[in-house]
């Protein structure tokens, strides 16, 4: 069993507080990498070189600058990183880092316990996940300038796995960051210091952003490629000419296409699709209001997640790119309950739900008006107002007229999520890795606030909220295992939200070129060039 | 457009035929309109159109939203004009797409007009510090880019057709208002303006009574104009996202449907050409009003 | 002359400002807000975190106080920060108002010259073969969304005869020489021109041709004739330069259409330019840049009224204008 294998590794990696000291090498392929070579990446607009700025696609770039403490190699296990060795108490309440002795960041000054200690308080305070990652970090202890002793107020899962990529924790220089007040309004993030594989190069806002290898990279022998090209292109019609003209060599499948034509652009000669078969997964949601009449119904609830047919929307509508969700854990995250097979596609059983809940059909053939809110087009609409039209015209079968509300952007959407205005919302949360960073932050009620991705819709219940409690703290393997896999028992039968599809990320790369499509798809300094470019 | 025929200020009126006969000449225009080939090819066409809006969802009652067939067929006997990516039919899209298009285009232009002619009216029959306040006003209007004006309304009220209506009419009427000022500017210099009000008749009575159908014809054409242009415009916010689900217009099959040009060329090539021969046929009439209003200008 | 014109300057100042005014209030009743956007993008957030952005961008302070905070820096020639981009807006526009002006600039430019050339010499002969091409051209150019002609122009000239690149202002990587950067610029530039061209060109040929007509049939050409000068003489001389007029005040009233047209035409084309900022922004609620950018298309468009003015009364107006 795969799944189980990962597992186990990583949970040895995580909790058995066992010393790590293998230095990371290069891994050995099948083939031997090229030294040298460039790549142009088909990407989205990246306005930013903050490494915590929300966009996806800026993340992109300052992992390949900053470095993370650890990270996921390719059998998606733990590794060392920036930390070269480090140490989990039994309590789980003290992790120790021993940092690499030649790290040094871009500007030639060696990383040390303090920036790591830094980068941790400024996760901490301006992240979206700060909480979730590190929320119960309490002090640190400095015994010497590459060791850092992090001292939590009790045994917190997640830490490790968050420190995996520097999406997540960007290991950042305090003597070039320290000095200002505000982090998220500063000058350095115009000429980003890390310690990274790559340095920042030729740039032009909004057209194209190149990263240079860094000549002195600590790993040795690491990054293959000399550059990399993230080159801004809005329209898909352009897009996809481009790809076709081996202008780009490697694109995100999503951004660039919908769904229905991957299959076309398989069949381009010089490009292969490299699916992804890391750990972070997600999921498109059809999230219900659980407060109002009548999605405080169960059997309501049930009755639309029986009358939408799933199967087809991903197999068909999508070409059979998105996978219809078994449970509310993706199927890519490690504690995913593979005995879970989610709701079938039954009219006549939601029908007789939504009668047995008392919602006879009127005169008209419908039953209620229920609103879903969504983003509008253009933003991938595979994920969004797709989705949505599927939902209206599934639900008008069944006698539920729903009122399509699309909305322009984030904010609107945000806006409406975040004041709990809406019967029903298109939503599409990441599990982060752990379930305790990205999945419970959406059931339990302590989560229930006035903004957008956390309960949001409302569900509250105390024996779920004890489980997900306990599994955060819980450091042996099993017992986790089964906590996470009796939660998903009890949401899939109460349904506070639909899980529709998993959105696993597939990259279009050109045939030659090697795409560590494992752990977060991002330690694109193990990337190269099989053969040798012109 | 072209220069509007001014009244002939030779001509002598009493009171009672300043009312009874304004100075368009309603019947030759309507025989030139009629004798102009293309024009009424125009009209044919737009009338066929206006039919297809009201009695096609009679005759074709597929529900537009529903899905039918495979996603993204080409076009086959099931579905005419193939489908689009929920596998919905394009040709019933068409077909039911024609009312809300109409709707639309008609509902805005007739706003639009209404506020450019209310204002022009004002401020050119009044002229002085009235003109010159509602001038600023107009010129406001017009230093902003109308679609990004549009985006802005629409993002901040939502996308609902009437919001949509409403940002169209916004930022176009100022067109509408100086073409009404400026007709009116020349028309109350005439005589028999001047004679109505010596006999006392009413400000608002000598601008809807006397002075407007004088000015209709420059209007007219305008106007007709202008439905067309609204339909593109229309087209325009869908094309960016900004349109109102519940209603299937053609601009929102084009919109939606544009991601799959590339593979799937009926979804948006079908929705686009109908945009295009119904806003031809809407120039053809505008035309042929332009000629029927201006023989002297003819084949101009 | 000079009063006229410090009138229409002061007029203008009082323009923008009411410009800004109303629109920062508009989008301070939009829904939702830049953190509220980048929190979301971001998959995550909590109201402390928030609370916190808000305070540092300056957004937790009352609308009006804002409003009078963000005049007193435009007074100061400062249009702000914006968030989503982590620079000042000035930097951020004059990055892309350059794309914008070049492609809107270029379009008009050739719709104003191939336009009248071809509305005058469709004007030659009015029932002639070329004039009903013009009539037809016209009617096409009214009929046709820019943006789907955009998209049909882009297929044909970028992929199936692939002459033309598809997105973008520049090759990667550019060429070495200045010469050669320019070239290149402009070879990007070609499709887009062409797409926003067409449209204006279909009106500008139509009305100047009606014009042209109008000119031919005047008095003022007849004595001109009368008085013996050549047919040429008569046409580019005295002809032109009056049917032309209509065409250049139509120019300036239009460039804030113009505007609109190249957001369109950015948007297919790719290219780096304020049009597809404006969109990014006003969906991510970034107020400064949209702002900025109302701010500089009011602008133009007022600066490019008064000069589309000083053109117009250069221009001898012995023929009354048409607008």
């Amino acid at each position: 069993m795969l799944i189980m294998r990962k597992i186990t590794k990583l949970m040895s990696t995580l909790f058995l507080g066992i010393t790590v000291a293998v230095a990371f090498t290069p891994v050995a392929h099948a083939e031997t990498p090229v030294n040298g070579g460039s790549v142009v990446y088909l990407s989205s607009k990246i306005p930013s070189l903050n490494p915590l700025h929300s966009a996806y696609e800026v993340g992109l770039v300052t992992s390949q600058i900053f470095a993370s403490p650890v990270r996921m190699d390719e059998n998606n296990e733990i590794a060392p990183y920036l930390a070269e060795s480090w140490e989990i108490s039994s309590d789980g309440k003290t992790y120790t880092f021993h940092l690499a002795k030649n790290a040094t960041f871009h500007d030639g000054t060696p990383v040390t316990s303090a920036d790591l200690a830094f980068s941790f308080d400024i996760v901490l305070k301006y992240h979206r996940f700060g909480k979730q990652m590190f929320g119960p970090i309490e002090g640190y202890e400095f015994p010497d300038a590459n060791t850092l002793v992090v001292k939590l107020s009790k045994a917190h899962g997640p830490l490790l796995l968050a420190a995996t990529t520097p999406r997540q924790l960007p290991v950042m220089p305090k003597h070039i960051y320290g000095d200002a007040e505000e982090f998220m309004k500063q000058d350095a993030h115009k000429d980003p210091v890390g310690s990274g594989p790559f340095v920042i190069g030729d740039r032009k806002t909004d057209e194209y952003i190149t990263i240079v290898k860094n000549e002195n990279h600590f790993v040795e022998g690491l990054p293959y490629l000399d550059s990399i090209i993230y080159q801004n292109v809005a329209d898909k019609t352009a897009k996809r000419i481009g790809l076709r003209k081996n202008q780009f060599q490697l694109a995100r499948t999503d951004s660039v296409m919908r769904f229905s034509d991957i299959k076309e652009f398989s069949k381009i000669e010089h490009l292969a699709l490299a699916p992804y078969e890391g750990i972070a997964g997600g999921a498109i949601v059809l999230e219900f209001n659980n407060r109002k009449e009548p999605l405080n119904n169960k059997l309501v609830r049930q009755a639309i997640a029986y009358a939408v047919n799933r199967s087809t929307l991903s197999n068909v509508l999508h070409g059979g790119y998105t996978i219809p969700s078994r449970s509310p854990f993706p199927a890519t995250n490690v504690f995913f309950n593979d005995k879970l097979q989610g709701y079938a596609f039954d009219v006549d059983k939601a029908n007789s739900l939504l009668d047995e809940a008392g919602y006879a059909r009127k005169s008209d053939g419908m039953r209620f008006e229920l609103n879903l809110i969504f983003i509008a087009q253009p933003f991938m609409p595979d994920f969004n107002t797709m989705p949505a039209e599927y939902v209206a015209a599934s639900l008008k079968k069944i006698g539920i007229k729903v009122k399509l509300e699309p909305l322009q952007g984030f904010a609107g959407w945000a806006e409406r999520s975040a004041a709990w205005d809406f019967d029903m919302s298109i939503n599409w949360p990441g599990d982060k890795t752990d379930p305790a960073i990205g999945i419970s932050r959406l059931y339990v009620c302590e989560n229930i606030k006035k903004q957008a991705y956390t309960n949001t819709s409302g569900y509250c219940d105390a024996q779920v909220d004890e489980i997900f409690a306990m599994a955060a703290e819980e450091s042996d393997i099993q017992k986790r295992t089964s906590l996470y896999a009796e939660v998903q028992d009890i949401l899939l039968e109460e349904m506070p939200m639909l899980w529709m599809f998993d959105t696993p990320s597939l990259f279009f790369r050109h045939k030659d070129l090697f795409f560590p499509a494992y752990g977060t798809a991002e330690n694109w300094d193990v990337m190269y060039w099989k053969t040798e470019q012109k | 457009m072209t220069q509007p025929n001014t009244p002939n200020s030779d001509q002598i009126f009493s009171s009672e035929e300043i009312t009874s006969e304004p100075d368009v000449k309603w019947q030759d225009t309507f025989h030139l309109f009629c004798a102009n080939r293309a024009a009424l090819l125009g009209l044919t066409f737009v009338c066929l159109f206006i039919l297809v809006g009201i009695f096609g969802p009679i005759v074709i009652p597929a529900d537009p939203f529903e899905m039918v067939a495979m996603p993204l067929m080409s076009p086959n006997g099931q579905t005419l004009f193939g489908s689009d990516y929920l596998g919905r039919d394009v040709f019933v899209g068409i077909i039911h797409g024609a009312r809300p298009t109409m709707i639309i285009a008609v509902t805005a232009t007739l706003v639009t007009v209404l506020i450019g002619i209310t204002i022009g009216a004002i401020a050119g029959y009044y002229g002085g510090m009235v003109d010159n306040v509602l001038m600023r006003i107009t010129e406001f209007f017009q230093v902003l880019p109308p679609l990004v004006f549009a985006m802005v309304i629409v993002a901040v009220f939502s996308s609902h057709i009437v919001v949509v209506i409403l940002a169209i009419a916004i930022t176009t009427w100022p067109t509408e208002a100086r073409l009404t000022r400026a007709e009116f500017l020349k028309i109350k210099e005439n005589e028999y303006v001047t004679a109505s009000r010596a006999i006392g008749d009413r400000n608002f009575r000598i601008i809807t009574k006397i002075i407007l159908p004088n000015a209709m014809p420059p209007l007219m054409i305008a106007i007709t104009l202008r439905v067309g242009i609204t339909v593109i415009y229309e087209a325009a916010l869908s094309f960016l996202g900004l349109t109102d689900p519940d209603v299937i217009t053609w601009g929102k099959m084009i919109g939606q449907s544009r991601d799959f040009f590339f593979e799937a060329w009926w979804t948006v090539t079908f929705p686009g050409v109908a945009i295009l021969l119904v806003v031809l046929c809407i120039a053809l009439i505008g035309d042929g009003l332009n000629d029927a209003f201006n023989p002297k200008l003819r084949g101009r | 002359m000079k009063q006229a014109i410090i009138q229409r300057i002061f007029l203008g100042i009082v323009m923008i400002t009411a410009v800004i005014i109303l629109n920062f209030f508009l989008l301070h009743a939009a829904p939702g807000d830049v953190v509220d956007a980048m929190l979301a993008e971001g998959g995550g957030g909590d109201p402390e975190l928030a609370a916190r952005l808000r305070a540092s961008y300056g957004l937790d302070e009352a609308t009006h106080i804002q409003l009078i905070k963000y005049l007193g820096q435009v007074f100061r020639g400062d249009l702000g920060y914006s968030f989503y981009y982590d620079q000042s807006v000035t930097d951020l526009l004059l990055g892309h108002l350059p794309t914008t002006l070049m492609l809107t600039i270029s379009a008009l430019i050739l719709a104003v010259v191939i336009g009248t050339l071809f509305g005058v010499y469709a004007a030659l002969k009015p029932k002639g073969i070329f004039s009903n091409f013009v009539t037809v051209l016209s009617l096409f150019g009214y009929a046709t969304p820019v943006f789907w002609l955009g998209m049909i122009i882009l297929l044909v000239f970028a992929l199936y005869l692939p002459l033309f690149p598809a997105f973008g202002i520049r090759s990667l990587p550019e060429p070495e020489h200045a010469v050669g950067r320019i070239l290149d610029i402009i070879h990007h530039l070609v499709l887009p021109t062409f797409t926003l061209a067409i449209l204006y060109l279909a009106s500008y040929s139509r009305i100047s041709r009606a014009s042209m007509l109008d000119v031919l049939g005047s008095d003022y050409i007849r004595t001109a004739r009368a008085k013996g000068l050549s047919e040429t003489k008569v046409i580019f001389k005295h002809a032109l330069k009056n049917a032309a007029m209509p065409v250049v005040t139509l120019a300036g009233l239009q460039l804030a259409q113009v505007f609109s047209g190249a957001i369109l035409v950015e948007t297919v084309f790719s290219l780096p330019g304020v049009g597809p900022l404006l969109y990014e922004s006003i969906v991510r609620r970034d107020f400064p840049v949209i702002l900025g950018v109302l701010f500089g298309a009011a602008s133009t468009t007022i600066i490019a009224n008064i000069i589309t003015d000083l053109i117009y009364k250069y221009m001898d107006p012995r023929i009354q204008s048409i607008t």
